[in-house]
């Protein structure tokens, strides 16, 4: 039986999994959770053998979590499982000891044969994802995402709902910064315009520690 | 450069060897620039390398653990440039850093290179002071004509964007 811990902080999502692995004979959801800090307190109570983690949720990231839960418990098997494809984040999951990573549009069984693969030792990323790339992060350093620390925090303020001039105003930069910015960012994430680098940056929920 | 700066810092500098060995380095550095210049002029490890190891090279050679953390971050330059563009870009970088250390008083820099379709942008940011003024007047004073110059050979831009106290982020765009 393989011992499966959920962390989402979206219930629908939790409740859509859980539904799924119910079924399952030889998988036990030893329990679900909505944030990472109450992630690694259900590890220490409960041991999984797999942890299903959202990246970015409130009060502690998945990323920190999964980095306390494997030096506490170095055996348990991280799943990562995130709304966008994002290198950055992917590297900072495989540095923090991930074993799995998936996109939450990834089919529903692959979140099956993640689980068992990485309970049998092997590892399961979606196929979109350049593990190779995000194992060897190009920048040198523990900062691994593809954006730097400017971008980041001005993809934030972005999600916030904020113009370029208002981010500007906040940074105490000019709104032709702030435009290089997301044309730069638009560029490194992809994607076809400020249209989908909003959409991104609501939808990412990008973890901002920076 | 970093003699300045080691200066400037001295108090926060704890570790003595840390200082020690980092000085050593920048002399054995220098011996080795000073005899590359003598054989080539520019630095060997661009025309051996590319830009992105000399680009390491010089963020190695010009960090301080605790005191001045320089972070890159470049997008589509795996494959090599032009090797007088790769130069150039290289030298413009070189003596945006340089400036930082000397003028700005920053403990994080950023460098962000990322490649367009038809344009490479050259982001150089640090938290440091900052500087006031109008874009004219900070172009000739803060060293930065000498930049100027590099960009405009390439019929590339330049945009200082900077204020007292908040620190500065030089924007380039280079045509590819």
């Amino acid at each position: 039986m393989i011992r499966v811990a959920i962390a989402e902080d979206h219930q629908s999502l939790i409740d859509g999994i859980n539904l799924l692995l119910k079924y399952e004979e030889d998988i036990s959801v030893v329990g679900m959770v909505n944030d990472g800090e109450a992630l690694v307190n259900l590890v220490n109570l409960k041991q999984p053998h797999v942890v299903l983690t959202d990246i970015k949720m409130p009060k502690m990231d998945g990323i920190t979590a999964s980095k306390y839960i494997l030096k506490e418990r170095p055996h348990t098997k991280v799943i990562a499982f995130t709304m966008f494809e994002d290198q950055g984040a992917v590297s900072e999951m495989i540095a923090a000891g991930a074993k799995g990573y998936l996109l939450k549009n990834s089919p529903l069984e692959d979140v099956l044969t993640a689980i068992k693969e990485v309970h049998k030792g092997g590892t399961f990323f979606d196929k979109t994802i350049d593990v190779e790339a995000a194992s060897n992060p190009s920048g040198q350093g523990a900062k691994k995402s593809l954006l730097s620390k400017s971008e980041r925090e001005i993809l934030r303020l972005i999600g916030e709902g904020k113009s370029s001039s208002e981010i500007a105003e906040i940074r105490f930069n000019s709104v032709s910064t702030i435009e290089k910015h997301r044309k730069n960012m638009i560029r490194k994430l992809g994607l076809s315009g400020k249209g989908e680098l909003l959409r991104y940056a609501l939808e990412i929920k990008y973890n901002f520690e920076s | 450069m970093q003699f300045e700066y080691l200066n400037k810092h001295k108090d926060q500098l704890e570790n003595k060897e840390q200082f020690f060995t980092k000085t050593r380095e920048l002399l054995d550095k220098a011996y080795e620039d000073v005899r590359s210049f003598s054989h080539a002029k520019n630095s060997g490890v661009m025309a051996q390398d590319g830009l992105l190891p000399a680009i390491h090279q010089l963020i190695k050679t010009n960090s301080i653990a605790g005191a001045l953390e320089i972070e890159l971050q470049q997008f589509g330059l795996n494959d090599r440039l032009d090797a007088t563009m790769e130069i150039s870009i290289f030298r413009i970088i070189q003596e945006l850093v340089t400036n930082v250390i000397k003028h700005a008083k920053a403990r994080f820099v950023s460098i962000s290179l990322t490649k367009h379709e038809n344009f490479l942008s050259i982001v150089v940011e640090d938290d440091g002071q900052g500087f006031k003024g109008d874009q004219k007047t900070l172009r000739q004073g803060m060293g930065l004509s000498s930049i100027e110059t590099r960009v405009e050979h390439w019929e590339g831009t330049m945009e200082i964007d900077s204020r007292p106290g908040k620190g500065s982020s030089i924007l380039i765009d280079i045509p590819l």
